[in-house]
């Protein structure tokens, strides 16, 4: 199999020599990696005899014969003078020289490409020159990730008067002191600046949107430019990522990426996100990303990386840009490379944010009545359907002795639920250091992070370090490597859902009544001297009181990560390249839970749980890249590799279960009826040989064309192996054709991708369990059936866009339409569990997405001093399941406790939740009951949501002025819905005010509850039968099979959902500091919720990350806004 | 310079295909059939005999409800059901006789996952190995656990189980109690020729520790009980099988009886709920019990925590009448017997005592109730319902015999309570055996005892009280179903969901079986005493 894919690429042993002789024929040059190469570095001889022949004519030439790339305007071949030139086998260096000898034009070389521009002249003869005062400004060009930029030109507005930028990207110029500098740099956007007398100023370029030679990091590390690219990716500033900082790195691409959808689960500090881009695929995987460290795939998500330590982000949404790392990528890849260090130069720099998070408390609760039922006070109720609190003394619930035959004022407590959550905080100090010579070049980073969530408890403390090093080892040998070492404590994560053990749930649950100091007397002392809980009905199954839980619960989850990754390549001769790597990613978590005595039926006396867990991922790779201009017109670049990737995880997990001997004793062998699991985890091996060619024609259109094939370990000898090929073009319109002066910039691309995936493992055997129980142990035959002729699932995707720019890049806009088909998946189908097994695994279903995502940027107002940039971006997409299994056209993928069903269905968008219902006539009418409470399925028989958007939409602005600048960031979700069982609980006990209307009855079904129904009695005529609150939401609500259809909410929300506001402090002030730089930001994230058409849920928070979250509101915490400062110093 | 530098370069390139192509290679796909297996797990066909022994106990105690499924499968249903146990949890309606949402599926799919799959591998491993007293075995195994659900739920999945098919045909109550019958004689038949032996289950067998004998007499005690259940439909097949049981042995001592032990690891599942405090004792089990000033109470029954004192809760309650907080303490919980092994803030420890399945006293009220209908039972009504009654009371309390034979001749009535009813007596029957009484008076009373003998086995008392009527039971506080009065007794439970969605062709086989609505007062085959004959509670 390797042989015939070997030779499909030319590979096989005859075409070695071919390789050597194109070698042999070719001068070696040695390439650096460093900033420039001069002449140096000009190895072709050069022929050619040319008369009165124009620039672009002559350069083709050379480009030809030189292999160097020339990138240059329009407007700067329109100045040039005709040429006239004959040479023999000249150096290129030589030519060069000659032909720019008479021309207003000038050069400067980087690598392999040469760039032209504007000459500049001194000229002293010029007249304002003498009457003004002359200073010496000098300076630092940069872009804006701090890299030096050498060979910018500086000039002085309205005159002749320029220079441009060294290697280290300085520059220096006689002026007079209310000159205005104006500083161009091909790709990167002009700027213009006023010396007003200074003399050092630094300057910041920023890369132009449409920029001709943006590059970004692809497949495997390989850095491209975007125009050459055939699909749509997304880069993201990674400034944003530490100034408005967030514990999780990945919450920070909220609304920034068109196409992506983001959640967070509640669990506090350090939350995992549910990240998915362009739609759900999978039927029973999760349609999560696959996240790329540095060219290395990772375990899971970045959630626990510090955002200091990345250089940039890429994501590269569909499986066509992903097609490379394999059957990881089906869903999409986001590419981060972390910091490198730089050559001749020492760095130092300090980064301190300080965050304050408060709590958005979005549930409006009622403060009429208090504890009771059917308007009778009763203090062993969790209900809040007694009487009115009008501050009547009534007998306390408290159980302490020293409370026994008190009373108290039965009055509202309207800050109850407020008063149990604090505010929190999240600071980070980060320290990055970076040294490098000419060959070696070091970084070293570390961040410490602490911060405290919004319930007491809830903390977070972090530690992060990396060191990475690359160094050019010999002339041909480069090295790479790095260690990224993280570790991480928890305390108290918060539990989600309606777990018991989810304190928000507590909280809110409070009784109206119920007095904040009072709640907070949670224990009592009984007669044997033993200390237990102290709530209002002891022993409930569902209730405890939320102090006694948040004091008496203790959770710690520590975690430790290491990302290490080594690789060598060597330049085996000037366009061929040989790399080696291996990687691995490593987390150990732990946990250890404590609930004290007296937490009810979960632990009597006590119950202690330790769990740890491992995963590993080892990568290696190899691969070999030849890269080679043909002619002119031709360039091609092929690349061959194999990798191995090694997936291995375990768990253990032990607990004394509730049978506790000695309360709070904390260990494991203190018990009756303790329980231990091994769980070895499932455990992968891939092993993959694939190729890619890029191919460019005139540097205008460009072909990729990728193959992989897989040998997955998940499948059966017979179906283990597969293949999947993808294949793009893109077309630089505006190289090729006359276009209209407006458009700048204007390019096509399109993309076809299949990609493979071997499923998740253990799929080809029936399997049995051993579990302790009776005499001997117990012996379990899995319900599951297996499949021996499984094969792998595949994704099909084509998209197709354009990128144009107008007006000098002031407009940018871009267009992606794609669908994706993921087809034969691996999935179980559930059989009648009388056929002896309750599910088997089977291959089917075409899951499809569909959709477009719109940029636009623009440069509204630009001065010399002031500049207004913003963007916009939009995205919707469509799902449809167009096929699932013939027999099985719905499958229940996942099932909530309390009252959702999360199902995919033939012919319906993925993910429709399936609840009770009302029960309705043929025409769509609610038949109510005789009691007033409309008739329901009994079963979750109907869909009632969906949490897919129409669509979602983003626009951020920045404003810069002088030194200041400020930007936000607004977020629009259109759509879809969610159930919200926190509801369904809480208007359960009469806690929302939802429950006020109708205590006393008088509500009736479709006229003022629930005015938008059309609702019928049994007989079929109009309903006209009053209920009460209490009656209606006690059968409406609650916990055990709630009516769902009464608690969708919509997810459409407005947000603000960033603000920052930098000023970076002149040079002038900083002038006695021993500082470079200092910048000091405002920021805040989740400030304001614009818009919200729930009145209750935030849609962003879910519980959990697991695809059945999607449409899932259940008790989350209050959403978390936080504001604070950032200080960043560059020594 | 230049040539040695390309001799390197061609050696490095040779190098780089070599070592991709060894990457390759090196990658045997070989291991990739173990790296497949999970390492925690026993390929199923690649199972030894031992191990079935395992996979056999497992279906033993998940048969009688094990601790993880308890609640779904009895406390929530035929507890409340049989008026053992009331509701005081807000949440749960199923005793107001409705059923609802997922907990509907989880009986019928514990069954099938727990219990039948691994009797049906077991069954089939041991006749494919050639251990015909193992195999026999595990036949009345299958039809003591197959009984107790199609008296739940009428014409269920039986012939058909384990065809792997996405369709599933479900088999007449009345053809899988023919079949029952039939596996009883395979099964005696073997033990027959197997008189004395161990068998290769051993300690695995958590009733008798693998005791042929004890298992024949099980068998044939197993064919008595159903023979009665089907008294009403089949009285000639009833009286011919329950003949052949007494003739052929049943079981006479209380060390016979069939309880399933319980471990540490394998707990009384009943021990392991009663801490939620979710339930009372019921009403029923308080007027009878101290009516009867009965020995057990105190076994049965805690003390109210809010002052002493026993008092029964009525069942089906409306959800707004159910505050747990008073109710918790106001009603006596279960009796400690039957509380878990640790102590809590409330109560005692538990015992952790074996689950009944079928035990000896109840053999003796059944063939107590075959010689009131004239069978030959060995013994007369009257002698067998006392003995019912001294196997029952001494099984479980240090009662003199004096102390039992003081209650057996018992003349006293069951009591009002003194609760928001004023709930007047359940019934009006004595302990002392009525012989001059009338058929229905005699088989009141021998079921009302067997009720109170099996204690706390809802499953048993349940089917009973459809088959009889008995005991008489109060009505429910509230019905919500519209199908049954508050009066009525629900005659089973309703399909789950999962065979509507998941077993559609095969779900409309069962609703023509069952012959009327899938309702809770849909009548089983077995359940064929005329209405008339029944008498209703009035409160």
């Amino acid at each position: 199999m390797y042989k015939i894919y070997t030779n499909k690429l030319g590979m096989s042993k005859g075409y070695i020599p071919k390789i050597v002789l194109i070698m042999r024929l070719t001068t070696v040059i040695l390439i650096t990696t460093f900033m420039q190469v001069y002449a140096a570095g000009f190895a072709q001889k050069i022929s050619m005899t040319q008369s009165n022949a124009p620039l672009k004519t002559v350069l083709k030439v050379l480009k030809s014969q030189s292999g160097y790339n020339f990138v240059y305007t329009d407007d700067l071949l329109k100045m040039a003078k005709p040429i006239n030139i004959e040479v023999d086998r000249a150096e290129l260096e030589d030519v060069l020289t000659q032909i720019f000898k008479e021309q207003p034009l000038t050069y400067s070389v980087n690598k392999n490409t040469i760039t032209l521009k504007e000459k500049l002249f001194l000229s002293p003869s010029d007249k304002h020159e003498s009457e003004l005062k002359d200073i010496v400004v000098k300076g630092k060009i940069t872009d804006s990730k701090g890299e030096s930029l050498p060979g910018v030109s500086v000039r002085v507005k309205g005159t002749t008067i320029g220079t441009s930028t060294d290697i280290d990207g300085r520059y220096s110029l006689n002026v007079s002191d209310d000159a205005v500098l104006v500083i161009s740099y091909i790709g990167y956007l002009s700027k213009e600046v006023a010396v007003n007398g200074r003399n050092s100023v630094d300057i910041v370029l920023e890369v132009s949107t449409a920029s001709l030679n943006e590059v970004v990091v692809t497949a495997l590390g390989i850095e491209r430019e975007k125009r050459s690219l055939t699909y749509s990716t997304q880069a993201i500033s990674t400034e944003e990522l530490s100034e408005a900082r967030e514990l999780n790195v990945t919450t920070s691409l909220q609304g920034k990426v068109p196409g992506i959808s983001i959640s967070s689960a509640g669990t506090g500090v350090g939350a995992s996100n549910r990240i998915v881009l362009r739609g759900n695929r999978s039927i029973s995987g999760d349609s999560q990303p696959l996240y790329v460290i540095d060219g290395v795939p990772i375990i899971g998500d970045p959630s626990d990386i510090s955002p200091d330590n990345i250089a940039s982000l890429n994501v590269l949404k569909g499986p066509n840009a992903a097609a490379l790392y394999g059957s990881a990528a089906q869903n999409g890849v986001i590419i981060i490379e972390t910091k490198k260090g730089k050559t001749g130069s020492v760095n130092l720099s300090l980064n301190q944010t300080t965050q304050i998070m408060s709590p958005i408390h979005t549930i409006p609760f009622q403060n009429e009545y208090g504890q009771g039922i059917g308007g009778v006070y009763q203090k062993n109720t969790e209900s809040s359907w007694g009487p009115k609190m009008t501050g009547q003394a009534v007998d306390t619930w408290s159980i302490r002795p020293e409370d026994a035959g008190k009373q108290y004022s039965f009055s509202p407590q309207p800050n109850n639920v407020k008063d149990a959550f604090q505010m929190g905080y999240n600071t980070a100090t980060n320290i990055i250091a970076s040294v490098g010579s000419e060959n070696i070049q070091g970084m070293f980073t570390y961040t410490r992070t602490d911060a405290a969530g919004i319930v007491d408890g809830n903390k977070l403390g972090r530690n992060n370090m990396a060191v990475r090093l690359t160094a050019q080892l010999s002339k041909r040998l480069k090295l790479d490597t790095k260690v990224d070492y993280m570790q991480q404590v928890i305390n108290d994560n918060l539990v989600e859902d309606i777990n018991n053990f989810n304190p928000a749930k507590q909280i809110y649950m409070l009784p109206r009544n119920i007095r904040t100091e009072d709640a907070k007397n949670y224990t009592y002392t009984n007669s044997a001297g033993i200390v237990l809980q102290n709530f209002w009905t002891p022993g409930s199954t569902l209730g405890l009181n939320p102090y006694f839980l948040i004091n008496r619960a203790s959770n710690i989850s520590p975690r430790e990560r290491t990302i290490g990754m080594a690789s060598l390549t060597y330049d085996i001769a000037k366009d061929l390249k040989f790399m080696a790597r291996v990687s691995f990613d490593k987390v150990m978590n732990s946990n250890e839970e404590k609930l004290s005595r007296d937490f009810y039926a979960r632990a009597l006396n006590g119950r202690y749980t330790v769990s740890s867990g491992k995963s590993s991922l080892f990568n290696s790779d190899a691969l070999l890249s030849y890269t080679k201009k043909v002619n002119e017109d031709w360039n091609f670049n092929v690349n061959l590799g194999g990798n191995i990737r090694n997936d291995r995880n375990s768990s253990l997990s032990s607990n004394t279960g509730v049978g506790m001997i000695v309360p709070d004793f904390w260990t494991l062998s203190n018990t009756l009826d303790g329980i231990t699991s091994n769980n070895p985890g499932p455990n992968i091996d891939v092993h993959s040989a694939y190729a890619f060619a890029n191919i460019g024609w005139k540097n205008a259109i460009f072909l990729d064309i990728t193959g992989r094939n897989d040998w997955s370990s998940t499948l059966p000898k017979a179906n283990r192996s597969y293949f999947y090929p993808s294949v793009g073009l893109s077309v630089i319109l505006s190289d090729l054709i006359e276009i209209p002066e407006f458009i700048s910039f204007a390019k096509l691309r399109g993309s076809w991708a299949k990609v493979g995936s071997g499923g998740p493992a253990y799929m080809l055997n029936r399997t049995a369990t051993f579990s302790p129980g009776g005499n001997n142990g117990y012996l379990q035959l899995s319900s599951t059936l297996p499949n021996t002729d499984l094969r792998p699932e595949e994704t099909k995707s084509l998209e197709y866009g354009i990128d144009l720019s107008f007006f000098n890049d002031r407009i940018g806009f871009n267009v992606t339409g794609y669908k994706t088909n993921t087809v034969n998946q691996l999935f179980t189908v559930a059989l009648p569990p009388g056929s002896g097994a309750s599910q088997f695994f089977t291959n089917g279903g075409d899951v499809e997405n569909k959709g477009v995502e719109l940029g636009l940027t623009g440069i509204p107002l630009k001065t010399a001093n002031f500049k207004w940039e913003n963007s916009l971006t939009f995205s919707r997409n469509r799902n449809l399941v167009n096929k699932l299994n013939d027999e099985r056209p719905k499958l229940i993928v996942g099932s909530d406790q309390s009252f959702r069903d999360f199902v995919v269905v033939q012919g319906q968008p993925f993910g429709q939740i399936f609840s009770i219902g009302w029960r309705r006539d043929a025409n769509g009418n609610v038949i109510v009951g005789s009691n007033g409470v409309p008739l329901n399925s009994g079963t979750r028989s109907l869909s009632v949501a969906n949490a897919i958007p129409d669509w979602m939409g983003g626009f951020s602005n920045t404003f810069s002025f002088k030194n200041l600048n400020l930007s936000f960031l607004i977020d629009h979700r259109q759509g879809g819905t969610a159930l919200s069982v926190t509801d369904a609980m809480l208007n359960f006990e009469g806690l929302t005010e939802k429950t006020l209307a109708g205590r006393e009855g008088g509500l009736i079904f479709g006229q003022n509850l629930f005015p938008g129904q059309k609702a019928v009695k049994q007989d079929g005529t109009p309903n006209d039968i009053s209920v009460n609150a209490q009656t209606f939401w006690r059968t409406t609500g609650g916990v055990v099979n709630p009516v769902g259809e009464a608690f969708v909410e919509s997810m459409t929300n407005t947000r603000l959902r960033e603000l920052m506001l930098g000023y970076t402090f002149p040079k002038s002030l900083l002038r006695n500091l021993p500082v470079k730089s200092v910048k000091l930001s405002v920021v805040g994230r989740n400030l304001w919720f614009i818009y919200r058409a729930s009145k209750t849920i935030d849609p962003d928070i879910t519980a959990g990350t697991g695809v059945i979250s999607e449409g899932q509101s259940a008790f989350a915490p209050p959403t978390v806004r936080s504001y604070g400062l950032n200080l960043k110093v560059d020594l | 310079m230049k040539h040695l530098q390309n001799k390197i370069g061609h050696r490095l390139i040779n190098l780089a295909i070599i070592s991709i192509t060894l990457l390759l290679a090196n990658s045997c796909t070989d291991k990739f059939d173990d790296r497949n297996i999970p390492q925690d797990r026993i390929v199923a066909d690649k199972m030894d005999a031992n191990l079935a022994g395992q996979a056999f106990a497992f279906a033993q105690y998940n048969s009688v409800s094990g601790l993880s499924t308890y609640i779904w499968n009895s406390a929530l249903y035929s507890d409340r059901f049989a008026q053992y146990f009331s509701n005081i949890h807000p949440a749960f309606q199923s005793e107001q006789y409705v059923e609802a949402g997922a907990h509907k599926d989880r009986l019928w799919s514990n069954f099938y996952d727990m219990v039948a799959t691994q009797l049906h591998f077991v069954q089939e491993y041991t006749a494919k190995n050639n251990l015909p007293v193992e195999n026999a075995i595990t036949k009345v195994q299958k039809v003591a656990s197959y009984h107790r659900m199609t008296d739940h739920f009428g014409p269920m999945i039986y012939t058909e189980f384990g065809s792997g098919k996405t369709s599933v045909n479900y088999t007449s109550q009345k053809d899988m109690y023919m079949d029952f019958f039939k596996l009883l004689d395979e099964a005696s038949a073997v033990f027959k020729q197997n008189v004395g032996k161990k068998n290769a289950f051993g300690t695995n067998d958590q009733m008798y520790r693998g005791d042929v004998n004890l298992w024949a007499k099980f068998a044939n005690s197993l064919r008595l009980r159903l023979a009665l259940r089907i008294v009403y439909v089949e009285p000639a097949l009833a009286k011919a099988q329950a003949e052949k049981a007494v003739a052929d042995g049943v079981m006479v001592n209380n060390s016979e009886s069939g309880l399933i032990t319980c471990t540490i690891n394998s707990l009384n599942g009943l021990s392991k709920i009663t801490y939620h405090e979710e339930w009372r004792m019921s009403a029923t089990i308080h007027s009878l019990m101290i009516g009867y000033n009965d020995p057990r109470t105190p076994v049965y029954m805690s003390q109210r925590w809010d002052g002493g004192g026993y008092r029964g809760l009525r069942n089906g309650l409306p959800v707004n009448q159910r505050d747990r907080g008073a109710m918790t303490l106001s009603y006596s919980a279960i009796g400690n017997r039957w509380r878990p092994l640790y102590t809590g803030a409330w109560g005692e420890a538990g015992v952790n005592a074996p689950m009944g399945v079928l035990t000896t006293s109840e053999v003796y009220f059944l063939r107590a109730e075959g010689a009131l209908r004239g069978w030959n039972m060995g013994g007369t009504a009257k002698d067998l319902y006392e003995n019912g009654i001294r196997m029952a009371i001494s099984s479980i309390t240090s009662a003199t015999s004096a102390a039992i034979e003081t209650y057996i001749n018992g003349t006293s009535l069951p009591v009002s309570i003194n609760d928001p009813w004023n709930s007047p007596p359940v019934t009006n029957i004595p302990v002392a055996y009525q012989s001059a009484g009338s058929f229905e008076t005699q088989l009141e009373q021998i079921i009302t005892q067997k009720w109170l003998a099996i204690f706390p086995d809802g499953w048993e008392a349940w089917a009973e009280r459809r088959r009889t009527g008995y005991p008489l039971g109060y009505a429910i506080i509230e019905s919500l179903n519209p199908n049954l009065t508050k009066f009525e007794l629900a005659r089973r439970r309703e399909y789950p969901p999962i065979e509507a969605s998941a077993n559609a062709e095969g779900f409309k086989s069962g609703l023509n079986l069952l012959g009327g609505p899938d309702r809770m007062d849909t009548r089983l085959w077995w359940d064929a005493k005329p209405i008339t004959s029944f008498r209703q509670p009035t409160n």
